[in-house]
């Protein structure tokens, strides 16, 4: 029983990814078992899988979500919830480049708990700002013509009062 | 549209390819991201920040949020002090808001909501806004539905007189059939249904629990109209999704019934005055967290109306007090039960005795809550307290006494616990005064009377109280 926290046991099964970039990966099994995609593959393919590949997620990125899925791997008591809280926050506490990378890989992989974490984390970076604020922040275009402007300020003016 | 999806699947590849890849106008860092995940990150926000990002860019403002939770805040719902013409504009102000929000969904097009919130001072004459909203809801496929209807920001006892309660809004059951090419949607989305100052009687609750097959939790707060309850499900298997039923302040409720109900979990009966002979539970396999508040405080009437459950309760929450003082009396056992609170009246000096015949028959209790009920400043104060025999309580962990006065009652019965519970391991003292009527507002004088009390509570917690507390037992006083 206690081995299992420790990855290290022999009697832990191991799977074999490979990123869209070329690189494998060995990961263990019920760490990868925390993507319903990945969980899905192994249990149509069975035992015989030689190496899963998965063409939408870069080798960088791969790394960061199965360090995601380790980490999840098994239940948290009650005591371990604080650390683990600790935890996640600093994990999703990445450059916004990477940030988007690992939202499209969980959300590929279907990892719900990692792709709730993560669009919580760009909602609280969005609260409370003003839509200047905003597009600085995320480097987002403001592509309508003034009058388009005017007229959508107006439809949402009770969000500016 | 397909041709920007492509583009922006190319995008993503071409930058995850390369580390060196720089954004260009057309194509900032979040907008690489899927409609659906955009979607999902613009409902986790509060309504005003959703409306905000519509006005960012092209692509964002088509996106619409899945949650839509009109909520203006404690602070502007409180309206009690309001003058009547600005009540009325405020209402006015809330209703349109509501209506311009929703205007900017299409009812035709396939997208859903998720969770639907309105909570203002609103009653029976804005019926056809509220109409609305919900016809518009169920359209929408709406998972959670809440109407909340306070007066004065608050919800109020429904037995006040002073209070027009037949001003609460109708729910007519027609409303929730929402249909789209022949299909009922609404009833298949449906999960949670709170209602609060809404009038729906004993009928339309059955309606819409035969109706909404996955109705998993209903709450109902201040219902005037709800006079008999039945929860009663049908002889097929599991046509009953509930599991959390709620029914509180309902002061005209006389009976509930609640047979095969094979999912319930919880069910909660609070401040409703239900006597035990209106309640009937029967067939309730999952059911293991109750609360329930009688108008009567006859243990052994409330033991016989739940005794088809009583053995299988991990939470039980009572209200005793007034009654008749009766020697050793002997409850059923409560195998199950882990936690159990009750609330009591700290003028009477039989806390502790009438304690005892509970702890006698938990023996798995861990934790024992306890809420002393707000003073009866008129009583005088009873000197005697009845001390019991000592027995001892092997499985208590936790003790909290909610609404603690520092009164020498509730002194002895604490130390009862540190000299009997062999495994307590916290005791919590909450000298928060225990309101009977949470919602109902205090006058500043009374407020500051109350917080003086605290006060006087805390330092005698402190400086009498947690001396005689080993240090084995962590001491919290709050």
């Amino acid at each position: 029983m206690a081995s299992s926290t420790s990855g290290s046991s022999s009697s832990s099964k191991v799977v074999k990814i490979r990123s869209s970039d070329n690189e494998n990966f060995e990961v263990e099994e019920a760490a990868a078992a925390r993507s319903e995609t990945i969980k899905k593959l192994l249990e149509d393919v069975g035992d015989d899988a030689d190496v899963i590949p998965l063409p939408n997620v870069d080798a960088k990125t791969l790394v960061k979500v199965m360090e995601w899925c380790k980490k999840h791997m098994d239940d948290v008591d009650e005591l371990n919830k604080e650390e683990m809280k600790t935890w996640d926050a600093e994990f999703v506490d990445m450059d916004q480049s990477c940030l988007y990378n690992v939202l499209l890989a969980a959300n590929f992989l279907n990892i719900k708990e990692l792709l709730d974490q993560l669009t919580q984390k760009v909602a609280d970076m969005i609260k409370g700002k003003s839509p200047e604020e905003i597009r600085a922040t995320f480097n987002i275009k403001n592509d309508f013509t003034p009058e388009e402007e005017a007229e959508i300020r107006k439809q949402n003016a009770w969000a500016f009062e | 549209m397909k041709k920007q999806k492509v583009r922006r699947q190319l995008a993503h590849e071409k930058k995850s390819k390369s580390r060196e890849y720089n954004y260009n106008a057309d194509d900032d860092g979040i907008s690489i991201l899927p409609e659906e995940i955009l979607t999902s990150i613009v409902s986790l926000l509060p309504l005003k920040d959703a409306a905000v990002t519509r006005t960012l860019s092209r692509r964002w403002r088509y996106l619409r949020t899945k949650n839509l939770n009109f909520d203006v805040g404690q602070q502007a719902l409180n309206l009690s002090d309001c003058s009547k013409r600005k009540l009325k504009f405020k209402r006015r102000r809330y209703i349109k808001w509501v209506n311009t929000v929703i205007n900017q969904y299409d009812t035709a097009d396939d997208a859903n909501i998720d969770h639907f919130r309105v909570s203002f001072d609103l009653h029976a004459s804005h019926g056809h806004s509220i109409s609305n909203w919900i016809r518009f809801a169920m359209q929408k496929r709406v998972q959670i539905l809440e109407l909340e209807f306070l007066v004065g920001g608050q919800c109020v006892r429904s037995n006040w007189p002073t209070f027009g309660n037949n001003d609460n809004y109708n729910l007519d059951r027609l409303l929730f059939f929402a249909s789209k090419g022949g299909d009922e949607v609404g009833f298949k989305s449906l999960k949670v249904l709170n209602l609060v100052g809404v009038n729906v009687d004993g009928e339309v609750i059955e309606y819409l629990l035969s109706n909404c097959l996955l109705l998993e939790r209903l709450q109902v707060t201040h219902s005037s109209k709800l006079a008999n309850l039945r929860v009663v499900g049908s002889s097929r298997p599991s046509s009953l999704a509930l599991k959390h039923l709620e029914i509180k302040l309902c002061s005209g409720i006389r009976t509930v019934e609640i047979c095969d109900a094979e999912n319930l979990v919880s069910l909660c009966c609070d401040r409703c005055e239900l006597k035990p002979m209106g309640l009937v539970i029967r067939n309730v396999p999952m059911l293991v967290d109750l609360k329930i508040d009688f108008g009567v405080y006859d243990v052994h009437a409330i033991f016989t109306a739940l005794s088809c459950c009583l053995s299988q309760l991990q939470t039980l929450e009572l209200k005793l007090g007034f009654e008749e003082y009766v020697e050793n009396p002997v409850y059923p056992m409560l195998t199950n039960l882990k936690e159990l609170k009750l609330a009591l009246y700290p003028h009477d000096g039989h806390i502790l005795a009438q304690l005892i015949p509970f702890m006698e028959v938990s023996p798995f209790l861990q934790k024992l809550a306890l809420k002393i009920t707000e003073w009866d400043e008129d009583e005088e104060e009873q000197e005697f307290f009845i001390k019991p025999a000592k027995c001892s309580h092997h499985s208590l962990k936790e003790l909290e006494v909610f609404g603690y006065g520092g009164r020498p009652n509730e002194d002895e019965l604490i130390i009862y616990f540190i000299e009997n519970a062999v495994s307590l391991q916290k005791i919590i003292v909450n000298p928060c005064l225990f309101m009977e009527f949470p919602h109902i507002r205090v006058s500043k004088h009374k407020k500051d009377m109350m917080e003086e009390e605290e006060e006087m509570a805390r330092a005698h917690a402190m400086e009498h109280l947690k001396q005689k507390v080993p240090s084995t037992i962590d001491f919290i006083c709050l």
